[in-house]
């Protein structure tokens, strides 16, 4: 990825490859950081590696 | 562990039927000659006009219209609308078989359609606005159908997969927002690109907008149309909550896609403000413009209103239809119509009638799809053996 | 405090530097444009196209494109405005009839080799190249065949091959990419009887446009069409009559094809970055909010059963005392009506067995 860049088409080229990479990236650490941040909460959502309780609220409609 | 039987009843030949037997004949060999003789023979696509109405309405109006699954499943699962929850497997179905057609459509719009994974496999183009467009379209296509499957593995009695996807019900619905934000938005900025071409009333800046922003109307109006077409055809197979929740599910829509369809509004007011296109307004685009802004949004928002507070359904049922029509419109207008709109007439694009063939056949493989779906798999109804999710 | 101060200025005198060595460090602050500064071009004068078609023709030949179907020497063609196709990469057009011109005029089509390529921004595998010498090249092994190339390319010029069923491709002039590499003159430029085009570097061609309207006052409008139309092109185009009327668009503007979707761009990574933070915000506030809610729920049943309770206790407790009070008083009226009955019985009769006292004493 490197070498001179001469028009803003390169420039973007450069920049916006790097961009979706990061995107994939910190898509995936958002899930573990929110696993991280909720684990320890008494009733642990789906993110949280736990099943979903009885009647629990997040989904449960009826 | 029991799979359940299919039976194959003997078609009955309801007009229906036959009606979508003849399509499907036609279809089939529209498709053969589209890949044997090529482009030129099924469609009147020019240098002028590469997009016809593959694009414009397979992909543009077919995408808008798919959006129902990310607007439900947003409702109920992230802003704890719990009361819309029997809405969401219907609304997950349609959407994974709108884009499951929208990149049936592709395969025939394209030059070389089984090079259609090269921008993620071989080049990427990141600096195209299409790169970002197909991939979104791509994984959220994997999204919705893992979304769907919940439906497909209690019909075949896989408990345990069942749940396990079912534990994924966040992740997905998030993930499935952000791409949907992000492809809807990009339809539109495919356009920015094209200053040149496309009439001044309908290129702004805030296209991207513009398009988000009404696929949140096509979601909720889609919703609320599929949802009274259902309760036309399919009554039988619904179950008690769902029948119970469906009216207040088509009065909650009803009244949020009519707000939305009032910012909406604005913005398109605002984006002729921007543009300063004032002057345009008395030209015969202008006047299609004014159709479209006041025929298919302010008055669908009007009458949205007035159907969710008089509680009144068969208004909000018919205001449904007509706002799926302004959508439908929209993506006409920016993708063909106000598209070359500097072009004389002997240049611009009218669809030959085998690109109308196999977008209706597309349609077709649609709706057989849904039917067949819908009567076999718990989508109206919850399976008794499962807690619903 | 004076460390830090010399140290700052010191980087302050390093990135002066920095900038006057050029390069880099100017690119990080801005992106850059401009292209190669040595990438070729080539220059047409419209007021000395004859419309001969020597150069359609010779384009044809040098790039192995199919025959046309009137041939070159027949110049009846140019009665109808053409266009590129899938089997021409350029046209030259007549225009007759412009007010200030006393002949026809001719224009010359091909793609314009833009220093910021529409079609390079807009495919998404990046089938286009926009070479070091200045050419727009396009590699079929990898086109997908979607065509956003052609809806973005405000020259019209990429045209596709829709007669071909397996293996279409995007067909447009490519600068004669491959002539140049070998240090031959494009086919057409090479071609031209009358020096209507002039291959050069684009910088020295800009100086060349503006001596001849120096050299020739009155001759030529002052714009150079291309230096800076979207972004300026390798082809540059000058005329004695408005662009428009020899089938130019002067609306295009100067931005370059990038610049439009920069944008659109840009908020790709913040809806990827925000969405799940505010969406997952949304959740937990609702999550939280049923929570509570439910708790509510539960300590206000509970109450309810504790008061509901602590009433029945008290209840059932009044009930007791009243109900000993009742058995107390029954005893006492039992005893007295016992002792009256003894008593008149000792008066009246011998005495009977004394009635018991009846179950009187269950709570009202
Ligand atoms: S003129 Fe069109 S095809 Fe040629 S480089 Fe520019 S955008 Fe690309
Ligand atoms: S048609 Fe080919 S060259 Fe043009 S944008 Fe699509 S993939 Fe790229």
């Amino acid at each position: 990825m490197g070498g001179p860049v001469h028009s803003l088409h390169e420039f973007m080229l450069r920049t916006e490859s790097i961009t979706y990479i990061l995107i994939a990236a910190a898509l995936c650490a958002f899930v573990f950081f929110w696993r991280f941040l909720s684990e320890r909460d008494d009733d642990r959502d789906h993110l949280g590696a736990d099943r979903p309780g009885p009647g629990e609220g997040g989904h449960g409609a009826h | 562990m029991q799979f359940p039987k299919v039976t194959l009843e003997r078609p009955r030949w309801t007009p229906f039927n036959i009606v979508a037997a003849i399509v499907v004949v036609v279809g089939l060999g529209i498709t053969v000659l589209r890949f044997t003789k090529g482009l030129a023979a099924t469609t009147n696509l020019s240098d002028y006009n590469p997009w016809g109405i593959w694009i414009g309405f397979d992909l543009l109006v077919g995408v808008a219209l798919a959006a129902g699954g990310y607007v439900t499943s947003a409702a109920c699962y992230l802003f704890g609308l719990k009361r819309f929850h029997t809405a969401v497997r219907p609304a997950i179905l349609t959407g994974f078989l709108g884009y499951a057609l929208v990149v049936l459509a592709l395969h025939y719009d394209v030059g070389r359609p089984w090079r259609l994974p090269y921008p993620f496999i071989v080049q990427q183009g990141t600096t195209s606005l299409l790169f970002e467009v197909a991939a979104c379209v791509a994984l959220y296509l994997t999204v919705l159908f893992i979304e769907w499957t919940p439906a497909a593995l209690e019909w075949l009695g896989l408990k345990r997969a069942r749940n396990l996807v079912v534990r994924l019900t966040l992740v997905l619905t998030i993930f499935g927002v952000v791409l949907s934000t992000l492809h809807q938005s990009s339809l539109g900025a495919l356009f920015l690109i094209a200053p040149s071409k496309l009439h001044p009333l309908w290129y702004s800046p805030y296209l991207a907008l513009f398009f988000f922003v009404s696929s949140i109307v096509a979601g909720l109006s889609m919703v609320i149309f599929e949802g009274a077409l259902a309760h036309r055809y399919f009554h039988h197979k619904m179950d008690e909550a769902h029948r119970r929740e469906a009216d207040g599910v088509a009065l909650g829509f009803a009244k949020a896609a009519s707000w939305v369809l009032g910012g909406y509004f604005v913005l398109k007011v605002v984006g002729v403000a921007q543009a300063d296109a004032w002057h345009h307004l008395a030209s015969g685009y202008g006047a299609w413009f004014l159709v479209e802004v006041i025929g298919f949004v302010l008055l669908p928002c009007f009458f949205f209103a007035i159907g969710a507070r008089e509680k009144n359904l068969r208004i909000v049922r018919f205001t449904a239809a007509w706002a799926v029509l302004g959508i439908v419109i929209n993506r006409f207008n920016v993708g063909l119509i106000a598209f070359n709109y500097h072009l004389p007439s002997s240049e611009r694009y009218f669809p030959h009638w085998m690109e109308i063939g196999i977008s209706l056949f597309i349609v077709t493989i649609g709706v057989l799809a849904y039917k067949f779906i819908v009567s076999h798999m718990p989508i109206l109804y919850a399976h008794p053996d499962y807690e619903p999710h | 405090m004076s460390i830090s101060r010399r140290r700052f200025l010191g980087w302050m005198g390093a990135a002066g530097a920095g900038l006057a060595a050029g390069g880099r460090a100017h690119a990080a602050a801005l992106p850059p444009s401009g292209g190669h500064p040595d990438a070729l071009g080539v220059l047409f004068d419209v007021t000395r196209c004859i419309g001969c078609r020597k150069c359609e023709e010779a384009c044809n030949r040098v790039n192995e494109l199919p025959p046309p179907e009137r041939p070159f020497q027949d110049l009846g063609v140019l009665q109808k405005t053409r266009r590129t196709d899938a089997r021409t990469y350029t046209v030259v057009n007549r225009y007759e009839g412009i007010p200030g011109a006393k002949g026809p005029l001719y224009r010359k089509i091909q793609c314009n080799h833009c220093l910021e390529p529409a079609c390079a921004s807009a495919c998404f595998v990046r089938a286009f190249t926009k070479n070091p010498d200045g050419a727009v090249t396009y590699d079929e092994s990898v086109c997908v065949g979607c065509r956003y190339c052609m809806i973005a390319c405000p020259f019209e010029i990429p045209t596709y091959e829709y007669d071909k069923a397996l293996t279409p491709r995007v067909m447009k002039c490519t600068f004669c990419h491959p002539r140049l590499v070998q240090g031959l003159l494009p086919g057409c430029v090479e071609a031209c009887p009358s020096e209507a085009l002039t291959f050069g570097r684009r910088r020295d061609l800009l100086r060349i446009a503006r001596e001849r309207m120096a050299q020739f006052p009155g001759r030529y409008l002052d714009h150079i069409y291309g230096e800076f139309e979207m972004g300026g092109t390798a082809w540059l185009t000058i005329s004695g009559v408005p662009f428009a009327a020899i089938g130019m668009r002067e609306d295009l503007g100067t931005t370059p094809a990038p610049e439009l979707t920069k944008g659109a761009l840009g908020v790709v990574p913040v809806v990827a970055a925000m969405w799940p933070v505010l969406l997952t915000g949304i959740y937990a506030i609702n999550r939280r909010r049923d929570r509570i809610a439910r708790e509510e729920r539960e300590a206000a049943v509970a109450a309810a059963v504790a008061r509901a309770e602590a009433e029945a206790k008290k209840k059932l407790a009044e009930a007791l005392a009243k109900a000993e009070k009742d058995k107390k008083a029954a005893i006492e009226r039992e005893v007295k009506k016992a002792l009256e009955e003894a008593a008149r019985a000792r008066g009246e009769a011998p005495a009977g067995p004394t009635p018991g006292t009846p179950g009187a004493t269950k709570p009202a």
